[in-house]
């Protein structure tokens, strides 16, 4: 066990005793990861803050209920997941998924402006294009290819089998490659016509 | 090999993952196929897009904001806990067990104060069961009559609702004279007992 891990669960520990300042320090170390997970599959700063908050104030009704045989990070990302999804099956009727302006982002560091210009463009294209994707298949391309989460840990937070794990991810990224080459193919035709 | 065959083997190829037997077959269609090349091409540069994709700082207050709404909901449960080191579940129950010695019959037939105030505050509770109960039944022709329409409407029984409909106007009739009756013996200043009203509504009808 890591020396994170251990703390992990003695913030928790600490929680369960009604410690305040053990659940603020689980807050402030883990809310920036489970931020980026709600931005990267939802494409919204604002509907991240939400689900985030919400991802917390379930992890803290849960706590008693808590494994600690489990990483505590690979379970708040579990929620976060679940989380996320559902809250895209109950939107996405309501309202085309628009990611925000990519102005807002901070500019990857070296290269000339050009470049990293450029590079900013490129990702906003692609995150574009990733909130097409569908949801399960998004959510493991996001969680390997963005976060870096190994198959055994994506398989914890996803509770699918690390084959299926896999599979998805590598259905999600040709959908995601399809998706950017079908926008591309479109956009050269309009200029055609 | 197709296009289809070929793009569904796109993600092993990428990884080299693929079986040997299949390399040939892949790459030779690669070499014909602009269209299954560009995927691949796309495929790669995403994989190294992903990787290098920024990670955002939350808004500052975020923090702030997640703390106030997880502790706030248990603000008042836990004042005890802070303040006098008693969890909830044990001040709870020994509130609980408080009311259950308060309302027993033994502590209520004592002879002291706190047992006559105990009495006293049970009575007032009881009149106003009571009051609440009498307001609640005379809404309670209204819900059996909706009750009623509503079970006979998923029937579909047509006459069956005019003649609930028809017999609920007559009650309400008969009920709003009644009403009336009252209140003129109300408004009279009579001393009649609830007997007494009774007697004369009979007679008067």
């Amino acid at each position: 066990m890591t020396e994170d891990a251990s703390n992990d669960r003695n913030l928790v520990r600490r929680c369960l005793k009604r410690d305040e300042d053990a659940w603020n320090m689980l807050i402030r170390k883990h809310n920036r990861r489970v931020y980026n997970l709600c931005y990267q599959f939802c494409g919204s700063t604002g509907t991240a803050e939400d689900l985030t908050q919400d991802v917390f104030l379930k992890v803290y009704g849960a706590l008693d209920r808590y494994n600690f045989e489990m990483e505590f990070p690979t379970w708040l990302m579990a929620v976060a997941r679940n989380l996320c999804i559902d809250h895209y099956r109950q939107h996405k009727r309501e309202k085309v998924v628009d990611i925000e302006d990519a102005s807002h982002i901070a500019a990857p560091q070296g290269g000339s402006p050009l470049a990293q210009l450029e590079r900013r463009e490129a990702h906003h294209r692609i995150h574009s294009a990733l909130v097409k994707v569908t949801e399960d298949l998004r959510m493991a391309v996001v969680l390997r290819d963005i976060q870096g989460y190994s198959y055994d840990e994506i398989s914890a937070i996803t509770g699918v089998p690390i084959g299926t794990v896999k599979s998805r991810i590598n259905r999600g990224r040709l959908e995601l490659a399809r998706v950017l080459v079908g926008e591309h193919t479109a956009v050269g035709k309009g200029v055609e016509a | 090999m197709n296009c289809e065959q070929v793009q569904e083997l796109l993600p092993e190829y990428a990884d080299r993952q693929i079986r040997q037997t299949l390399v040939g077959g892949v790459e030779e269609h690669l070499h014909q196929c602009h269209s299954c090349s560009n995927l691949l091409a796309v495929y790669r540069e995403n994989i190294e897009l992903l990787a290098t994709f920024p990670l955002l700082d939350p808004p500052a207050d975020l923090g702030d904001r997640i703390l106030e709404r997880t502790t706030r909901r248990r603000s008042v449960l836990a004042y005890f806990d802070r303040y006098f080191g008693i969890p909830a579940p044990v001040y709870l129950s020994a509130a609980a067990a408080l009311l259950i010695a308060l309302l027993s019959p033994a502590f209520l037939k004592m002879d002291t104060e706190p047992s006559r105030a105990a009495n006293k505050y049970l009575h007032r509770a009881w009149s106003y069961s009571v009051r609440m109960y009498g307001r609640a039944e005379g809404m309670g022709q209204e819900i059996a009559t909706f009750k009623n329409v509503l079970m006979l409407i998923l029937d579909q029984r047509v006459d069956q609702i005019q003649d609930e409909l028809e017999n609920y106007s007559t009650r309400k009739e008969k009920s709003d004279q009644q009403s009336s009756q009252r209140g003129i013996i109300a408004s009279e200043g009579s001393s009649l007992t609830l007997q007494g009203a009774r007697d004369h509504v009979l007679r008067e009808s």
